[in-house]
């Protein structure tokens, strides 16, 4: 036993801020999470994640400890407490983080797993519980006594990989003899170099706990690219009918948008991308249709779901310092809920970056819609300012020819941030209001949900 | 600021670790050949597709060895690789599955990256990409060389 292991230390932690003060009900919000490791020689790692919250008006107060403790030694890893668990590209687990959205998801239980070069097998058992962060609050979407179980194996050598998976849930409403539902299936792949080709296929077998009657579903999802003259070819396709198991799993998405109007119960489409450099440019093009399988008419009839996508983009380079990229896009939304009913869209976007006496970042938006029998344009444009090293000052400019309930009737647009970049995270200060979205500026993207007020950051980690 | 930087110099103790074409790299083999770059990416992160455009065109001259972790999440792992064969990077890509590795280096925007020497001592930590940021590396590696 090496008694000497506390001398060996390793510390780190992550800081995600935020306090936020709405312009016109005064409410302030402000929410911290983040995460802090500590571990003793290469075999025990101690972490927890923390979230905590407090709100003017005092709802929402969250102040929570996630911790974890893990045990590595050889191939064996063995992990306690809160815990993260993906089983075959989501598709039949999917109880992992997503930082961007602050979208935070545990099992507290017992993980282990053995991992060898080429092949890994892994189990758990555990309970999971949620996190969801809507209008500027962190909140406990899943606290419920769900039971998961589940195991993975996995092998992949260099031209071909295999993944089997099975999870079973028990639900204490579930009525007997049937008290569990499962998901299980499998993936097979082949990567030569030149040629990948991958399938995944899921099953879901299950007692539905109000009708009590047999729950069955199958997931289908396919992934081939190829590279012909140079030009990187891509088709993907879904079927997924019944496959959601309990939002415990997210099957994988094709489309730039990552939607899924069936939510993974009823969604079938296909999409096709082409990718290719030619000089000092990078062009990409996808076209990419997911419908919900229940309405079966692939013409989308008002009373359908479904989403359309197609794109083509470009990153081009002018000279050692100057980078831009172009996107044209058309998007069709039909009753894609919360946020669409039916909407078509046409966009133009330029961005971009030079270096004259200081960096300076623009960029230009353009979309024209049509939202059931309202046309609509928003039309926008941005500028970023590098006076000294890791200080950015932005300015952000929108409007939309009308105003639409989705805007909350709003049609004007205009932040001002400052954003101090340092080593080790940022701080920014944002005046102003702002639609939601993906929001790239001062060198960092993030999404960002729509706000009016001032908002203080604080990013930090080591 | 020089203890944190040793903080986490410990974290680049990785062992092997798994590329999305299958390939594993053995980080003992890669420490000491050269400087190391650690970036954080994703495909809808423009300024990330600049910053590895840009690593691209001189990680050569640099001399350096690049790794690069996407967030995009395994949902979209089919996407990924469709864009990376059009890009032609020549890099190694590692998917972060549940942004493990993006809480290990205590990363909390996109991009974020690490240039460590080839003793494995940090020499810079990158929030966001500015277009000064080619030239400050290049800055560093001279310096830290010619100590």
């Amino acid at each position: 036993m090496n008694i000497l292991f506390f001398l060996v230390v390793q510390f780190n932690f992550t800081l995600n801020g935020e306090y936020l003060l709405e312009r016109d009900s005064l409410s302030e919000y402000s929410s911290m999470f983040g995460n802090f490791q500590h571990s003793f020689n290469k075999n025990f790692l101690v972490s927890s994640d923390f979230i905590f919250q407090m709100n003017s008006d005092f709802r929402g107060r969250i102040a929570h400890l996630r911790p974890q403790i893990t045990f590595q030694g050889g191939p064996l890893v063995v992990k306690f407490a809160d815990f993260q668990e993906d089983f075959q590209k989501s598709m039949i687990l999917a109880v992992e983080h997503d930082i961007a959205f602050k979208r935070l998801r545990y099992i507290r239980g017992l993980s282990a797993s053995m991992d060898f070069k080429k092949a890994k097998i892994s189990a758990f058992s555990g309970q999971p519980f949620n996190y969801d962060y809507e209008s500027f609050s962190f909140r406990v979407s899943n606290d419920t006594m769900d039971l998961l179980r589940g195991v993975n194996l996995q092998y992949s050598s260099r031209m071909l990989g295999f993944e089997a998976s099975y999870v079973r849930l028990n639900r204490q409403n579930m009525p007997e003899p049937f008290a569990f539902q499962e998901i299980y299936g499998c993936s097979w792949g082949f990567d030569n170099g030149s040629w990948k080709i991958d399938l995944n296929l899921a099953r879901k077998w299950g007692v539905d706990p109000i009708t009590f009657k047999r729950l069955k579903g199958i997931g289908l999802y396919t992934f081939s690219n190829t590279i012909v003259s140079g030009v990187s070819l891509s088709l993907s396709g879904v079927y997924y009918d019944s496959i959601n198991f309990w939002n415990y799993n997210m099957p994988p998405v094709i489309t730039e948008k990552e939607l899924l109007p069936g939510a993974g119960n009823s969604d079938k489409g296909l999409s096709l991308g082409a990718g290719f450099r030619a000089g000092g440019a990078y062009i990409e093009g996808s076209v990419g249709t997911v419908v919900d399988v229940d309405e079966r008419n692939v013409i989308f009839p008002d009373k359908g779901k479904a989403f359309q996508e197609s794109y083509l983009k470009s990153d081009f380079t002018l000279g050692r310092s100057n980078y831009f990229n172009l996107k044209v896009a058309r998007e069709y939304f039909l009753r894609v809920e919360p946020e669409y009913e039916k909407l078509f869209s046409y966009y133009l976007e330029a961005h971009g970056k030079s270096v004259l006496k200081m960096p300076i970042e623009y960029s230009l938006r353009f979309s024209w819609n049509r939202e059931d029998s309202v046309d609509y344009s928003i039309s926008g444009f941005g500028v970023g300012v590098e006076p000294v090293e890791g200080l950015n000052l932005g300015f952000q400019v929108e409007r939309s020819s009308k105003k639409i309930s989705r805007f909350d009737f709003e049609n004007f647009w205009s932040i001002f941030e400052i954003i101090y970049r340092t080593e080790f995270g940022s701080l920014s200060l944002v005046i102003g209001n702002q639609r939601g979205g993906l929001i790239c500026s001062g060198g960092m993207c993030r999404i960002v949900p729509s706000f009016d007020g001032v908002k203080l950051g604080l990013d930090f980690g080591f | 600021m020089k203890l944190f930087l040793t903080l986490i110099i410990a974290l680049v103790d990785v062992g092997s670790i798994k590329t999305l074409d299958r390939g594993i790299i053995d980080m003992d083999t890669i420490w000491g050949k050269g400087p190391v770059y650690i970036s954080f990416w994703a495909t809808w992160c423009t300024n990330c597709v600049q910053e590895l455009d840009e690593i691209n065109k001189i990680k050569d001259s640099l001399g350096i060895f690049v790794i690069t972790v996407n967030e995009d999440g395994l949902r979209k792992e089919g996407r990924v690789l469709s864009f990376l064969k059009g890009k032609k990077w020549d890099y190694p890509v590692v998917m972060d599955e549940g942004q493990k590795l993006m809480r290990k280096y205590g990363v909390t925007a996109l991009p974020t990256s690490f240039l460590y020497s080839k003793d494995k001592k940090l020499l810079k930590r990158f929030t966001g990409f500015s277009s000064r940021d080619a030239a400050l590396m290049k800055e560093l590696l001279r310096s830290f060389e010619e100590k």
